[in-house]
């Protein structure tokens, strides 16, 4: 009975350990478990903050919502087809062919960082080949001054900065005679009320203008990057709105800088350039005016320059241009039909005089005929008739043969279209 | 002498010029009139100036903030002009 007792007790008390460890085993195990999803966790947690601090540093540089970049630009072709007759006497010249005025290919790529820089970058496509449009940089600084720096269309006159694009001009062709367009430097702009006026400002300085040096017959080129640039050449416009409405901006604008480009011939040779400016858009009920209207006088000293035809003499010239146009565009926004209320007329009238006596003097006219028909704001399809009439006035003692008056009668058909 | 002369017609119409375009940019404040034009007025008589208005629809949002800019080099319009403009073109688009 005893042993039995004693027994009993022994099996109670095994079971009892037994169970005791196997609680034991269990909970350690659990408590090990617990302990490595833990340390998982943990892991897992610092790769997620990683991850999440990434993001954020990512982000942080992103700032979205002030980081920008917009691609736009433009592209034009069409066809052109002229004949161009002379009064020597020689059989008319015809020409036909897709491109010359018409093709062009350039996108537009703009960058803003904040509200204080923008980035325009322009590569432009045409008959000329690759070139470049813009590449500037722009900070503005105050509301209304704008730092600029770059390569950039020089601020002179309104036609060359403001409406050039095939799909702002209203006919095929650039008027004859502007004397600027892209240039290397630094310049401020800006825009301001006057009471119930408003008056701008756009002024630079730029590596400026030479003496072709490879004709050297007295016209201008860009200096470009040239080593010798030391003549800076400053250039400004500005502009006026005289009606609260602002249908009407006048401006004026001066350039005015060295031509030498350290070559010692042309040492004290300075270009003297101005141009006046009008741009007039009105509702007229029923139908929308527009007119806009550029004059240029450019100004050269006088230098002496060699004979073509006998090195060992020279010949000289005042050195002075003018050109200039109007242009008129009527658009009936107004018409309860689409197709009519599309469709704008455009008439321009153009003049460039070079110098007389020298070896391009010519007295040239420019006259266009134009429809256009917008598809929508930024996309047109247009037609142009445009006559050029040359009378040279150059000095035919340079020459061996007489140089001949020309007319060249020529019809255009664009597209365009802004992107 | 006549170089001294120049340079005293130089230095005067420096100040002049000077003191002209203080007087200007201290004067160059908006009308009641002009300030208090709408966004819409402005886009519909500044943006046809060089070439068609352009519709609220053609750009996002994001799109005019930068164009906006941009078009500010070109037209040379105002800084409150520009924000009003931008401002119509998001919400009218
Ligand atoms: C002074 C002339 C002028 C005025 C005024 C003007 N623009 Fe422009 N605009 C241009 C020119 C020039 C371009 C073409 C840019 C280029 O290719 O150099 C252009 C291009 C554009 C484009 C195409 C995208 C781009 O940025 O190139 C848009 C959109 C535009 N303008 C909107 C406007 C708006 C909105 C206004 C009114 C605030 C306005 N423009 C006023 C001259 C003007």
């Amino acid at each position: 009975m005893e042993n039995y007792i004693w027994n009993k007790r022994k099996r109670v008390s095994t079971v009892g350990i037994l169970t005791v460890a196997t609680w034991c085993l269990v909970f350690n195990l659990a408590d090990a478990q617990q302990m490595l999803t833990r340390e998982e966790q943990a892991k897992k947690d610092s790769v997620t903050d990683a991850r999440i601090a990434m993001l954020e540093k990512h982000a942080a540089l992103h700032k979205p919502g002030l980081d920008h970049f917009v691609v736009v630009g433009l592209t034009t072709f069409g066809y052109a087809s002229g004949k161009t007759t002379s009064n020597d006497g020689s059989a008319p010249l015809k020409a036909s062919a897709f491109g010359t005025d018409s093709y062009e290919f350039s996108p537009m790529l703009l960058w803003r960082q904040g509200k204080k820089v923008l980035l325009e970058f322009e590569p432009s496509f045409n008959n000329d080949g690759v070139g470049v449009n813009w590449a500037a940089i722009s900070y503005f600084a105050k509301p209304n001054l704008i730092f600029r720096g770059g390569y950039f269309v020089v601020p002179f006159g309104m036609y060359t900065k403001k409406l050039a694009a095939a799909w702002i001009n209203k006919v095929a062709t650039d008027p004859i005679g502007l004397p600027t367009a892209q240039d290397y430097g630094f310049g401020v702009s800006g825009g301001l009320p006057l009471g119930s006026m408003k008056w701008n400002y756009d002024l630079a300085v730029t590596n400026g203008l030479t003496i072709d040096p490879t004709v050297n017959n007295g016209t201008l080129t860009n200096v470009n990057l040239g080593a010798a640039a030391r003549n800076k050449t400053f250039v400004g416009r500005l502009g006026l709105l005289p009606f609260s409405n602002n249908s009407l901006e006048i401006g004026v604008s001066g350039m005015t800088g060295g031509v030498s480009n350290g070559n010692m011939t042309y040492a004290d040779v300075r270009a003297n350039l101005y141009a006046f400016d009008l741009n007039y858009v009105k509702n007229l009920s029923p139908v929308l005016i527009n007119v806009k209207s550029q004059y240029n006088v450019v100004d050269v000293g006088t230098a002496t320059y060699v004979n073509p035809l006998d090195a060992t003499k020279s010949y000289t010239f005042n050195n002075s241009s003018t050109s200039g146009y109007g242009q008129l565009s009527i658009r009936p926004t107004e018409s309860q039909i689409d197709f009519i209320k599309n469709l704008e007329l455009a008439f321009r009238y153009g003049q460039y005089n070079t110098p007389k006596n020298s070896v391009w003097g010519a007295n040239t006219t420019q006259t266009d005929y134009g429809l256009n028909y917008w598809i929508n704001w930024r996309t047109v399809v247009r037609v142009t008739y445009e006559v050029l009439n040359s009378k040279s006035t150059v000095d035919q003692s340079l020459f061996t043969s007489p140089v001949p008056n020309t007319k060249t009668q020529a019809f255009h058909i664009q597209f365009s279209i802004q992107l | 002498m006549k170089k001294l002369l120049i340079n005293k017609i130089g230095f005067i119409s420096t100040i002049g010029f000077a003191v002209v375009t203080a007087f200007t940019i201290a004067s160059c404040v908006a009308s009641q009139k002009v300030a208090s034009k709408s966004g819409a007025q402005l886009w519909a008589e500044n943006c046809q100036h060089c070439h068609n208005t352009p519709a609220p629809g053609s750009f996002s949002g994001d799109q005019w903030e930068t164009i906006g800019m941009h078009m500010q080099t070109r037209a040379l319009i105002t800084e409150s002009e520009r924000n009003k403009i931008v401002e119509f073109l998001q919400a009218a688009r």
